[in-house]
């Protein structure tokens, strides 16, 4: 046991747990032995309640108005993201946007037609081949290029399968 | 309280909704705790404010599965201390030596300046009042250990500081309040 008495602050330390083991079981030995500490420590318990009990009758809701204070600033926050939005669809923005593109349709209707969707294509390489074989001079012979052309072409057609 | 320093982003809904839910289940707490720092309902109300919209800002920052009140207590404590430094012009909170004695009845009450003014206005609750009588610091160690009954540890990382140094500002606290309510009593007895 110690004989020195514990300080308010090793008391206060000690109504919380927050000594060091050692600490705690000496404290813990003197208290048994000293009725001058264990009255401190009631005096240290009693500060403690009446700062508990009085901070408990004053709790305060979040005021209604902070709430919406925060959801003013928010929605004032979504409003200014989308300003280019909003400023097209004023009339005043909106008439001659709508006005342009009207002309241009019947201005320029290349501009139309060249936005139609892409066809399939063939090969030009076919076309060549083809050509080719038109112009042959001998078109039965052993050399037709006709022949060699379609030859090829198999033969490659052959190989990717 | 002072103005955002950045502009707000626009809200996603889930975002939106992490914020109605703290302001929900945690508006209580933190407005409160804002009381307690500010010692009114109108500076609370501005830091409450402020508060939840960092909260909304930093959504992101909050680990799931930790304290959500611890977060935003630190939140508040750190937009009160930027408060009072912006109101003083540059932060000088008189906290006292720890080994120095502490007249704060001479230096707390007759201060006038804007900062102390924020702090000592508009006090009506007792425990306020109380509270009032402390350092900035003095009185977050003491809500936050004495009502919130946070562990030193956990002050320290709302706090910002060493345990060391909450624990001498809780004890400075206790000294100071168990003088006070001393004085307090002496006019019914």
């Amino acid at each position: 046991m110690t004989t020195s008495h514990l300080t308010p602050e090793v008391l206060a330390d000690y109504l919380r747990g927050e000594l060091a083991p050692a600490e705690d079981a000496l404290a813990l030995a003197h208290l048994d032995a000293c009725s001058a500490c264990r009255l401190d420590l009631e005096n240290e318990t009693a500060l403690t309640d009446y700062l508990r009990r009085a901070a408990a009758q004053e709790t305060f809701d979040l005021p209604a108005e902070v709430k919406s204070a925060v959801r003013q600033k928010l929605r004032a926050a979504r409003s200014r993201s989308f300003p280019s939005l909003l400023v097209a669809l004023r009339p005043a923005f909106a008439l001659p946007i709508a006005a342009a593109i009207l002309i241009g349709t019947f201005t320029f209707p290349s501009l139309i037609r060249t936005i139609q969707p892409a066809r399939p294509t063939i090969d030009a390489t076919f076309y060549l081949d083809a050509h080719a074989a038109q112009q042959a001079i001998e078109p039965l012979s052993e050399h037709n290029p006709m022949r060699t052309a379609y030859t090829e072409r198999i033969d490659a057609n052959d190989v990717v399968r | 309280m002072g103005a955002a320093r950045t502009p707000l982003e626009p809200p996603t809904p889930e975002q939106a909704a992490f914020l109605e839910r703290a302001m929900e289940q945690y508006g209580r707490a933190a407005y409160t705790y804002a009381y307690r720092l500010t010692g009114n309902q109108a500076d609370a109300s501005d830091l409450a404010q402020e508060a939840f919209l960092r909260v909304y800002r930093a959504w992101r920052s909050f680990s799931p599965g930790t304290s959500f009140i611890a977060w935003i207590y630190r939140i508040l404590t750190n937009l009160h201390r930027d408060e009072l430094r912006r109101r003083k012009g540059r932060y000088v909170e008189e906290l006292p030596q720890d080994n120095s004695p502490q007249d704060f009845t001479a230096s707390r009450m007759q201060a006038g300046t804007p900062a102390d003014d924020y702090v000592e206005r508009q006090l009506s609750e007792p425990l306020s009042r109380s509270l009032a009588r402390l350092s900035l610091e003095q009185r977050q160690a003491v809500v936050l250990a004495d009502i919130e009954e946070y562990s030193y540890q956990e002050i320290a990382e709302i706090m910002g500081c060493s345990i060391g140094t909450v624990r001498s500002r809780l004890h400075r606290a206790r000294a100071v309040l168990k003088r006070l309510l001393e004085l307090e009593k002496q006019p019914q007895s």
